[in-house]
């Protein structure tokens, strides 16, 4: 078997919207516009950056809940994107999906043991005792009480509805699992708790995770590879501790320093930067960042940036590396 | 000594549910000094944003009551004071901001009506003047081309800058208080930067005192002079910024600060508070933490201890049996 799981090349998804009244126009959106990078079996891979930039979508594309318009997926050697519709359900066996609101993603009408009982009987796998016992395993290996299979899903707190999510996605016994925001909606105490759970199974599994998040806290003790995300395009990939303690990116920089420290002696000193995410309907030409960015170039304004390997694991879009090199 | 601005004492709040009347908070006392930002930090349920919601009488009734104690503003009781009153002071003296600032702003009206009237009441300016204010008020939270802002409304605007209308709106009446109710939570890492150095650039300019609600302890190092920390409704720990994170002293603070990731450096590994926080109806007898702390000896199921002052200075206490002041006269020893 490679080391590599999950390959993924110059991935695009765009959406079109119509805006205007009483003439609307057709806009394109570069929701993910050519984005790289491949996990590795046993591998954390994190996916940063702020609302917006396209790392939801860049998750969704890759199971196909959303269809991608270019590039290319490939799970264990096998192009996801070229699949049919029983190719796809199969392949989604091997890769499942976390989602941020516990509450939404849970029907409320069925109980916990329904709603992990019915995936499994639709893919026709076991009989109903077996069925039966493989969900009462599965709820004790998150954590849960055997009665929660009784129970409906308001009954659970924030984190507990949280690890029924985790079991779903355990079903099938996948090779991959995206995770997108899985614990921005919970607090601290419930975070931590829940995030030690993903990272014993992920041990037990040898599960590999696309980790999505807006918290770089969180990702930098989760992932062992991060890649930072601006409005469609990977600004920044590498080893975690690399990206965060020396970024190379001035938007890496900025994300890094604008996060609070809960240590008032460094935090006193947060970064200030003025300026918003521009609308992704209509991203600035050049590199997408080159209106907030503290060292920009004449050539930033008119130019995007390639990506630069700066060693064998990092690379970086950003013309300041370019020239260096050059 | 000096005076206090706002002097909180033995608040005590209840809720209505379906099996009768359960406290939200309980017996808080604090204070809160001229030109000091003090931090309200806890999780859900804890009762902090209850607390702001008491002090502002803005509490949802019938439903719920503020059962005992007193909230001081310059020495005047708000608690039990007549809505008129109530009304003049909040707004004008007293402030508060919310965390969602789409549903606080009222869809219909534009960032400039919506200005002008906080001027327009609290004021008794002309509608013209008001408008006039609400201009400079816009520049004053750094919202750029404010003269074509004031014609906007809030779905024109972005989630930070939605929360400059907002703050913009609760600096109108020039109030001596600041109540912000985790007025960053909802934005991006960036724009929550910009909107905390704006809220202290303001709080030096018009030297404003602040209570600042949230949960998250990255964004308390950031604003805060004080900390009080709370889980189940009470004041668990009550000190100066730099003390609490130096020297947690609260089993709960403790815990709360090892059990988040950190970025700035590596952790192996995180240490989860096992169990979940106690819902308002099912609370334990004695200390509200105790079934989720590791130090706890047999007096914590049974009776909740006070909040006593640990330290010289008087400004760092604590709810604790095995760490507060009742513990070395027991001979524990404080870890």
């Amino acid at each position: 078997m490679s080391k590599e799981l999950l390959k993924v090349e110059g991935l695009q998804t765009f959406f079109t919207i119509k805006k205007g009244f009483p003439n609307p126009v057709t806009h394109t959106v570069r929701a993910v516009d050519e984005i790289s990078f491949h996990i590795n079996r046993g591998e954390s891979f994190g996916l940063v950056g702020e609302s917006g930039c396209g790392k939801s979508t860049a998750g969704r594309s890759i199971l196909r809940l959303v269809e991608p318009h270019g590039g290319q997926v490939h799970l264990s050697g096998q192009d996801v994107l070229a699949m049919d519709k029983d190719q796809l359900r199969e392949m989604r066996r091997k890769m499942q999906i976390i989602f941020q609101d516990p509450y939404s993603a849970l029907n409320p009408r069925q109980t916990i043991g329904k709603i992990l009982a019915e995936p499994l009987h639709v893919h026709r796998l076991g009989t109903k005792g077996e069925i039966r016992d493989r969900v009462f395993a599965l709820l004790k290996e998150v954590g849960l009480p055997p009665e929660a299979a009784n129970k409906y899903p308001h009954e659970f707190s924030g984190g507990q509805k949280q690890r029924v999510g985790i079991a779903r996605a355990l079903l099938f016994e996948p090779e991959l699992i995206i995770a997108d925001e899985p614990v921005s909606a919970l607090d601290v105490s419930i975070q931590s708790q829940v995030l030690a759970l993903m990272q014993g199974l992920q041990e037990t599994h040898n599960l590999s995770f696309l980790f999505i998040s807006h918290d770089l806290a969180v990702v930098r003790y989760f992932c062992s590879r991060v890649a930072v995300m601006y409005l469609g395009k990977i600004v920044e990939q590498g080893p975690v501790k690399q990206v965060f303690d020396e970024p190379l990116h001035p938007y890496t920089k900025v994300l890094r320093g604008a996060s609070p420290i809960p240590d008032p002696t460094l935090s006193k000193k947060m970064l200030r930067m003025e300026g918003e995410v521009p609308s992704p309907l209509d991203p600035p030409t050049g590199c997408h960042f080159h209106p907030r960015c503290p060292d920009v170039m004449e050539v930033c304004k008119n130019q995007y940036p390639s990506a630069i390997s700066v060693d064998s694991e990092r690379t970086v879009a950003c013309h300041l590396y370019s020239q260096k090199q050059g | 000594m000096e005076e206090k601005l706002l002097v909180v004492e033995n608040l005590t709040t209840s809720f209505h549910l379906q099996n009768g009347w359960f406290s939200a908070i309980e017996d808080l006392s604090f204070t809160l000094s001229s030109n000091e930002t003090l931090a309200l930090v806890g999780e859900s349920g804890c009762g902090k944003s209850v607390t702001a919601y008491s002090i502002m009488n803005l509490l949802p009734k019938p439903g719920s009551r503020i059962d005992r104690g007193s909230v001081l503003f310059h020495g005047k009781d708000l608690v039990g004071l007549p809505e008129a009153e109530m009304r003049s002071l909040r707004g004008s003296k007293l402030a508060m901001i919310f965390q969602e600032p789409m549903t606080s702003l009222n869809p219909a009206l534009t960032v400039g009506q919506q200005i002008a009237e906080v001027l327009y009441y609290h004021n008794g300016t002309s509608k013209k003047e008001a408008l006039k204010g609400a201009l400079e008020l816009l520049d004053q939270v750094k919202i750029p081309a404010a003269a074509t802002r004031l014609n906007d409304y809030p779905h024109h605007l972005s989630g930070g800058m939605r929360q400059r209308v907002m703050i913009a709106m609760a600096l109108a009446g020039r109030p001596e208080i600041m109540l912000a109710d985790e007025p960053t939570t909802a934005l991006d890492v960036t724009i929550q930067a910009q909107v905390l150095a704006l809220l202290d650039d303001l709080k030096r300019e018009l030297k404003m005192s602040m209570i600042f609600i949230t949960h998250d302890m990255g964004v308390v190092a950031r604003v805060a002079d004080r900390v009080a920390v709370m889980y189940g409704g009470y004041l668990a720990e009550v000190a100066p910024v730099e003390n609490l994170f130096a020297n947690p002293v609260h089993p709960y603070t403790e815990a709360l600060l090892k059990s988040v990731p950190r970025l700035d450096r590596d952790i192996n590994d995180l240490n989860p508070i096992p169990g979940l926080v106690p819902s308002i109806d099912r609370m334990p007898k004695g200390c509200r933490f105790a079934e989720r702390c590791e130090h706890k000896i047999d007096v914590c199921e049974q009776q909740m201890p006070d909040l006593t002052s640990i330290s010289d200075a008087g400004n760092h206490s604590v709810r604790c049996w095995v760490r507060g002041a009742q513990a070395t006269s027991n001979g524990e020893s404080q870890a």
